[in-house]
């Protein structure tokens, strides 16, 4: 805990946190392009290159709209609401490793001899990392029940009373069906979870360990089912379609932020964006190997990089193979919520209760006991 | 002072604050919401003792399960009605307050009773230790295994009742 320790540290949170809130603008772009090459159109493509500007154009609109409180509003909860929105998934986000540890040899500064420094490429490393992201994430239905009851609109107060219910009730097939992955690893712990996925597929049962080189050793082949219901719930954790009845725009206008305007609806956009991101970084961590690339170890990588580079530079190009690695898997899952949008119908209220209660929670509970069986015979 | 206290005291600001704005305020849903203020901080104050898992538990089950009912409850009230009976919510307030200094009283009463005997710095090692699934499983199915249950059996009890209210008031019986 020496002064350089605490620096990095401090560097790294911001790097991660800036990482969060500039992919935001870039997803709406691809929200919106995408929206538009699913239904045939052209979408936004006048300013900048691609319409990436777009987002610039958009944002100098958001910092000159009218500032306004609704009349029957609460002003101080009508204005904590964004804010509380950006919270959890900024804060859950920074648990998650985004790429390979960074090694900083020692140094000399300040006449002192500091280091050597190991940081993991993420804002805080846990031992708990699953069970603190899962809390932090249950944190999020405040923002909409704050901004649906500060708004004093009665549209505004369904759609949150309407997101909040959908978040409980998924939370419990969201947290169930990643029972099965942590009884597999038997650990809460990101890196540990990360490490445990690296080189070819292998599994031991009874004495005999076996081993399949063609695939890579990811959470997906050990829990499929788990996977898949994890994936279904964060879809309506986050209330995106098909799980978007918070803002079914013809029964509710736009939901709980129907009074929002200008940055204060940027900040719920990029609570919602964060949400996804976190969301995608957990299906890649868990399910999908994090950052290893199939086929390829870090050492194996470093030292073939180390054969036509200087050895300080070569350590610095693997990291950031591993991170786009990483950010190649989270921005495929990204598309995922993008595709998924714009290609479903909205379920019906009854209909997501049902999904929720009566077919996911026991496909969940089902996943947990057939693993918990099947690792207590096979062991 | 250390660092851990330093961040100590900055997390006794919230929890107290948050602690105390609960009896003061008129309005329920504030009351609530600072309840969920100083949960999420003893959530932290737990962290930073480095019981983790506890911490964590703390803040999913606490503030972002219970609460979050208790929130959506209040909001489901009328606005209205709510502030027009404030003159009957001042009448009953010293029922509130009574309850209020008998819970303080209770729980100064355990606090001080309880670092005059075990001294103040006993941590649980189970407490801060708990980071292999395994390790959890076997504090709660072996070590702890009858008060697991009772409280099994607890929120049991809750959902058979839960289930009967609902079919009395109102509810349809398909």
């Amino acid at each position: 805990m020496d002064f350089f320790y605490i620096f990095f540290q401090v560097i790294k949170m911001l790097v991660i946190f800036l990482l969060m809130v500039t992919m935001v603008p870039l997803l709406v772009w691809v929200e919106r392009r995408g929206s538009a090459f699913i239904q045939n159109r052209l979408g936004p493509n006048r300013v900048g290159p691609l319409g990436l500007l777009q987002l610039l154009a958009d944002a100098v609109k958001f910092f000159f709209k009218e500032e306004f409180v609704p009349k029957n509003g609460y002003k101080t909860i009508f204005y904590l609401a964004p804010i509380v929105a950006l919270i959890p998934g900024a804060i859950a986000f920074g648990a998650i490793p985004l790429g390979i540890p960074l090694d900083i040899g020692a140094f000399n500064a300040f006449g002192q001899t500091w280091g050597p420094y190991n940081l993991g490429f993420q804002s805080f490393e846990l031992g708990i990392g699953v069970v603190f992201v899962l809390a932090v994430a249950s944190l999020g239905g405040y923002s909409l029940l704050l901004a649906g009851w500060g708004s004093g609109n009665k549209y505004s107060m369904m759609g949150a009373l309407r997101a909040c219910a959908q978040m409980i009730s998924y939370e419990l097939a969201l947290g169930l069906s990643l029972v099965g992955i942590l009884l597999i690893y038997g650990t809460f712990s990101f890196n540990d979870i990360v490490n445990m996925q690296e080189g070819p597929l292998n599994f031991s049962i009874g004495q005999k360990d076996i081993v399949i080189g063609f695939l890579p050793n990811w959470g997906i082949f050990f829990q499929p089912l788990g996977a898949i219901l994890f994936f279904v719930a964060t879809f309506a954790e986050t209330n995106r379609a098909p799980f978007d009845l918070p803002e079914a725009e013809a029964e509710l206008v736009a939901g709980f932020h129907t009074e929002y305007g200008g940055l204060k609806m940027l900040l719920f956009f990029i609570g919602e964006y964060g949400h996804m991101m976190v969301a995608s970084a957990l299906m890649t961590t868990l399910f999908f190997g994090s950052y290893h690339i199939p086929f390829v170890t870090p050492d194996g990588l470093l030292s073939f990089l180390n054969s036509f580079m200087g050895a300080g530079f070569a350590k610095w190009i693997q990291f950031l193979i591993f991170h786009i690695s990483f950010m190649l898997k989270v921005i495929f899952f990204l598309w995922v919520f993008v595709w998924v949008r714009w290609t479903v119908p909205r379920f019906r209220y009854d209909q997501l209760m049902d999904l929720g209660w009566k077919k996911m929670l026991p496909w969940a509970l089902f996943n947990t006991v057939v693993t918990a069986v099947a690792m207590l015979l096979l062991a | 002072m250390d660092l851990a206290s330093v961040f100590f005291w900055i997390l006794s600001i919230p929890i107290l604050v948050g602690a105390i704005c609960v009896v003061f305020s008129k309005n329920p849903l504030f009351s609530a919401l600072f309840l969920v203020l100083s949960m999420v901080g003893l959530g932290a104050l737990y962290f930073q003792l480095g019981a983790h898992f506890i911490s964590a538990v703390q803040i999913a089950v606490y503030a972002g399960a219970v609460m979050v009912l208790f929130v959506m409850v209040l909001m489901l009230f009328d606005r209205k009605a709510v502030e027009s009976e404030e003159a009957a919510v001042i009448k009953n307030s010293q029922f509130k307050w009574l309850l209020v200094s008998v819970f303080l009283g209770l729980m100064l009463g355990l606090i001080f009773s309880q670092s005059f005997i075990a001294g103040p710095d006993t941590i649980l090692p189970e407490a801060t230790s708990v980071v292999s699934t395994k390790e959890l499983g076997n504090l709660l199915y072996f070590k702890n295994i009858l008060s697991f249950e009772i409280l099994g059996l607890l929120l049991l009890v809750i959902a058979v009742g839960v289930v009967s209210l609902s079919r009395i008031e109102g509810g349809s019986d398909d």
